[in-house]
């Protein structure tokens, strides 16, 4: 797997609101992150994706200001985020992986304390209101669902309009409609031109919201650019069934892909991952190549199939192919 | 929005969350004044001289709970349940975070003093003669016992065990200082151990800042122990208190 060079922000001409070159941090032996490279511009959603001890979290916290870099050189809005954090604090929002909310206030009480604590805060309805809360204001927290914490923790986040959001893992415990409530309110964020650095599991979350992603393993960025350019790099994938009275060793190579057999119960069901040439045209053409062999042997295709590659596909090729 | 605002506010919470908090509410409020109760009770029926030891000392005394026993177990818990880096990621600094929780706890102090002061006044034992030399003994000594929560805090695991780790002190707080009655008793030795102990010139500078009768080098001496003793543990609670919860 061949790591991708980052892509330059398309904005010229403005400041980066976060930059990352050369980070690296270490807990004792264990070095977390690997030196790693990174930029994002105003108004822009990156996210960090990996796996449980990629290394995301402990970048997050340099980048809000809990830690100094060990090594490396950070900058969020221009500045050094631990030695500057007072100046930065409030123009940042942050949103912990874990929550640390107080449960013995209620909900109104949680934010009407955050909205003392901020300069310019937003009233406790609009607040509540963003992520759909309202209505729970007079339930302690400790009663809240796990979905609902993140929620209210995400209405903290956003309480004081920062021009920077951290999302660690924001939707982590929700179900599908606070999922839905979530991403439209991050959407409208970065429409109003916050720039938001995000962490998650869920890779639909990152394909949906993130202009640039970066797979994090082992401390290193792995893969990083536009989710279209990252996919593009990982070939397009096309699949049949290989008809019972078709040798395995007749199957074609596709523009230099051989195929890839699995057997599912009886059927053999033939893949390719096809990588050369032009991102545009290389299914296209390939697709042509194997309907003219098809058509040499006088057979169709059973459930053809043609599909760019997915986000789960370049992040699982990342996980399992660098021990 | 200024720090000392933010602190105003903090304070304002834990003040709140006392009152919604039953062990908190024994622990910080109730059982000090309760024990202050009885041993001003004893002292009431030998004399003058007792009762105002007693109600000077448990004065002392009501420092060691709200911004100490309390306090030790709030940081704690909050750490632990990962309330004070929620708040640290928030507008608040750092020292208004910490800051608010002290204010809370010194005011709750506070309050519980003057309530003695008021009970002096009542029994007969007289207003306070050096209300500067007092409140400076009473202050001091609670932002001791902030400082050593934050200590202790840092030591601990759960809030549970943070309390139980306040005991010896609380210890040395009634036995080996003039809180519940005069040192005599103690052996040559100990009492001098006693003497450079913290709670001691806490409840000598209260004492004498109520009813008089020390000695200016006296008092210069105990200014001089508890400045030392904030020094030490202002010190210990930059190095050993935390923010995170230790992992792994």
């Amino acid at each position: 797997m061949s790591t991708q060079a980052m892509s330059t922000p398309v904005t010229t001409g403005t400041t980066a609101a976060i930059e990352v070159s050369g980070l690296r941090q270490r807990y004792g032996d264990f070095e977390a992150v690997r030196g790693i490279d990174f930029t994002v511009a105003p108004g822009q959603l990156f996210a960090l994706l990996g796996t449980n001890g990629a290394g995301k979290t402990t970048t997050m916290e340099v980048l809000e200001g809990f830690r100094p870099a060990a090594d490396g050189t950070v900058r969020l809005l221009g500045a050094d985020p631990y030695a500057d954090r007072k100046a930065l604090r409030p123009r940042v929002g942050i949103m912990l992986q874990e929550s640390g909310l107080i449960g013995d206030l209620t909900v109104a009480e949680t934010v009407d304390l955050w909205r003392d604590l901020s300069p310019r805060p937003r009233g406790r309805d609009e607040a509540l209101g963003l992520v759909d809360l309202v209505d729970k204001s007079g339930v302690a927290v400790r009663q809240l669902s796990g979905g609902q914490k993140r929620r209210l923790d995400l209405a903290l986040a956003v309480l004081g309009r920062p021009e920077v959001l951290f999302l660690d893992e924001p939707t982590t415990g929700m179900d599908p409609e606070a999922r839905l409530v979530t991403w439209r309110l991050v959407q409208d964020l970065v429409d109003d031109g916050t720039t938001v650095l995000l962490t998650t599991h869920y890779l639909e979350e990152a394909e949906r919201l993130a202009s640039e992603i970066a797979i994090m393993h082992r401390g290193e960025i792995r893969v990083a650019g536009t989710v279209t350019d990252v996919v593009a790099g990982h070939g397009d994938r096309i699949a049949f069934r290989v008809s019972a009275d078709t040798p395995i060793d007749a199957l074609p190579r596709l523009d230099g892909a051989a195929p890839e057999i699995t057997v599912n119960g009886g059927d053999l069901t033939a893949r390719y991952i096809v990588t050369d040439g032009e991102p545009g045209a290389r299914a296209h053409r390939a697709v042509a190549n194997l309907l003219a062999w098809a058509g040499g042997r006088g057979q169709s295709l059973d459930r053809l199939s043609v599909r760019p590659a997915s986000l789960e596909d370049v992040f699982l090729t990342v996980v399992e192919d660098n021990r | 929005m200024s720090a000392m605002t933010q602190t105003v506010r903090l304070a304002r919470l834990d003040l709140g969350l006392i009152f919604r908090n039953r062990s908190a509410l024994t622990n910080a409020i109730l059982m000090p004044l309760a024990v202050a109760a009885l041993l001003i009770g004893v002292a009431r029926g030998q004399g003058d001289e007792a009762l105002t030891f007693a109600v000077t000392g448990q004065m002392a005394a009501m420092l060691l709970y709200a911004p100490m026993v309390n306090l030790a177990g709030f940081f704690t818990s909050r750490r632990e349940e990962l309330v004070l880096k929620r708040l640290l990621s928030g507008p608040a600094p750092a020292r208004a975070i910490l800051g608010g929780s002290a204010l809370g706890a010194i005011a709750v102090a506070m309050l519980q003093i003057l309530v003695l002061v008021v009970a002096a006044i009542v029994l007969g034992v007289g207003a306070p003669s050096n209300p500067v030399l007092m409140l400076a003994g009473a202050l001091g000594g609670a932002v001791f016992f902030c400082l050593l929560a934050m200590v202790i805090s840092g030591l601990s695991a759960t809030g549970e065990l943070a309390q139980l780790a306040t005991v010896p002190v609380l210890l040395i707080g009634y036995g080996l200082a003039p809180t519940m009655m005069p040192m005599d008793y103690l052996p040559e030795t100990v009492q001098r151990i006693a003497e450079y102990l913290p709670v001691t010139p806490i409840a000598d500078l209260i004492r004498t800042g109520y009813a008089g009768g020390a000695e200016l080098t006296a008092t210069l001496t105990s200014l001089g122990v508890l400045a030392a003793w904030m020094l030490v543990v202002a010190v210990l609670a930059r190095r050993y208190f935390r923010w995170d919860p230790r992992r792994g």
